[in-house]
């Protein structure tokens, strides 16, 4: 079979470029991005678990590499930033009244376009840092570091990216200078538009998450609640108290949230979905469980994101 | 006595208000409706058709209809607009991404006939998330200020924490109360307070 040979020729390209990796900040970006390119390139040949093992457990020792040399390096950040007032801010209230020609006076300050900016901050009229990650393509994406509390985040436009939202590494002591507070900031609410080709790793959330456009994407995450919109050839490995929502989509993959990860206290209905064009009897057609205890599953993505367990991406 | 006064008095008498709780899917509209009953909202899930529920506030029971907000739903709202006297339009404010198609849905409901009458309270939710749209911000995206057809007043709240939910519906309820005692029937009980940092222009019950 011809894909053997490619994703054969694809793996070894894959380990050599791997063990070339001058530590350097540019050269490993641009070596990532190069790899990541033939992943693409070669996605279509390899089977699911290369694609798995390269994507998550491979570049993800690279990912480790980057953050490391990031901590020392100013990191460059992806967020679209502005600091305004805090989102503390008092409960408020505005109204008007309905007679025409009332209408006081109506602000007119154009709504800021959510746009993912780099680095630098405009639109001084946002409340808080926003964190929309736009129009990426072979990037890493971590967790924003200049957030406080339960935070949200919006993703759209994004191919063949890692988004990782874990908590960022805890800077240990030994790093002086970079020794940094343990951050409170967690993951509550996520938007995601448009992925393809992603994968999306979650911690267990108090909020929801929705996605809406997802196509060839692996989800690993967990919420309160889940919907799905108009999304194909996804799998989710989710923890959910709740029933997951599907409209508009097919050949979804729904099965736990690998529980090495992370252990939730209540139990998971990720089997449960509801799929709002599937009102008749019987179970609808554009999903499936995977089962943990079906051998295609269970060893080879259990090994594939075993990798992932240690969350702080220290590797020694 | 006309017939629409009979009406009005008949329903002021029972002092009962019908709310219809409308927005976009994860809105979080039944955890709001829940929160307000003190009930668990950690274990919701997604709502599939409608719930009913009733609250007793200021002395009046309303009769709350909790519609799903999910786009095959939406086609259905349609079944819940006779006689509401109030919308509460809940918007999720960390939802960049659809808050165009949350102006365009709320644009559809202020169009038809039968909520011409209604008092409109937007909750701007998840104002505890950090990275959430201002209420300001939300205001100027669903264009509120435009609106001429009907009452209505934007709020800041958070279903988790709670902050917001009585002062929203507080000034709902004041406010239907004072349109349907509008022929000098006896007056609401407890006026609200006003929230400290309202709008100037900010609405009142006719005196
Ligand atoms: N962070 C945060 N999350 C919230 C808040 N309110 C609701 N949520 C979460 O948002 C998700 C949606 O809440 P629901 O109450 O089910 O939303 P809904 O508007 O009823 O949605 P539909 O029934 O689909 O129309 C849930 O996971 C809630 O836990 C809030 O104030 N803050
Ligand atoms: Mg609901």
């Amino acid at each position: 079979m011809t894909s053997t040979a490619v994703s054969a020729d694809f793996h070894s390209t894959f380990q050599a470029d791997k063990r070339a990796t001058p530590p350097s900040l540019t050269d490993i970006t641009t070596r990532l991005h190069a790899l990541r390119a033939g992943l693409n390139e070669n996605l279509a040949f390899l089977p699911a678990y290369d694609r798995r093992s390269c994507e998550l457990q491979q570049l993800k020792e690279l990912e480790s590499k980057l953050s490391q040399l990031r901590s020392k390096d100013k990191p460059k950040s992806r967020f679209a930033f502005s600091a305004g007032k805090s989102k503390a801010a008092p409960v408020k209230a505005e109204g008007e009244a309905p007679t025409p020609g009332s209408s006081a006076s109506a602000p007119s300050a154009p709504t800021p376009k959510q746009s993912t900016l780099p680095v630098s901050a405009n639109a001084a009229t946002a409340a808080g840092p926003v964190h929309v990650i736009s129009n990426l393509s072979s990037q890493l994406v971590r967790a924003p570091s200049d957030v406080e509390g339960g935070y949200t985040i919006t993703l759209e436009s994004l191919s063949s990216c890692i988004i990782d939202l874990r908590p960022p590494p805890q800077t240990s002591g030994t790093s002086g200078r970079n020794a940094t507070p343990p951050s409170t900031a967690q993951a509550t609410s996520i938007h995601a538009k448009s992925l393809r080709r992603c994968v999306l790793l979650v911690p267990v959330m108090e909020g929801s998450a929705i996605m809406e456009g997802l196509e060839d994407c692996l989800v690993i995450l967990g919420a309160q609640q889940f919907r799905i919109h108009s999304s194909r050839s996804t799998t989710i490995l989710l923890h959910v108290p709740s029933t997951p929502i599907i409209e508009h989509c097919s050949a979804l993959a729904f099965g736990p949230y690998p529980l090495f990860l992370q252990q939730p206290e209540y139990t998971s209905k990720h089997h449960d979905v509801q799929d709002f064009d599937w009102v008749r009897e019987g179970k609808s057609p554009n999903w499936a469980v995977l089962d943990p205890s079906n051998e295609a599953f269970a060893e080879r993505d259990a090994e594939a994101i075993s990798g992932l367990g240690d969350g702080d991406g220290d590797a020694s | 006595m006309g017939l629409l006064t009979i009406i009005r008095k008949n329903k002021a008498k029972s002092r009962e208000m019908r709310v219809l709780f409308l927005g976009l899917d994860n809105a979080g509209k039944t955890t709001i409706l829940k929160k307000l009953r003190s009930e668990d909202i950690s274990t919701i899930s997604p709502t599939l058709g409608f719930n009913i529920s009733t609250l007793v506030r200021d002395g009046y029971t309303l009769n709350i209809w909790d519609v799903g907000g999910q786009k095959t739903l939406r086609p259905y709202w349609r079944n819940y607009f006779e006689s509401t006297d109030a919308v509460v339009w809940v918007v999720d404010s960390g939802d960049r991404l659809r808050m165009s198609d949350c102006g365009s849905e709320l644009r559809g409901l202020l169009g038809e006939e039968r909520l011409a009458g209604a008092t409109l309270l937007v909750f701007a939710n998840k104002q505890d998330l950090f990275g959430a749209m201002s209420l300001e911000e939300i205001r100027d995206a669903l264009d509120l200020p435009s609106i001429v057809s009907h009452r209505w007043i934007i709020r800041s709240c958070s279903a988790y924490t709670g902050t917001g939910l009585d002062e929203g519906m507080d000034w709902l309820v004041k406010e239907v109360a004072g349109r349907l005692y509008w022929n000098g029937l006896s007056a609401g009980p407890t006026p609200v307070q006003p929230a400290a940092d309202a709008a100037p222009a900010r609405l009142t019950a006719d005196a």
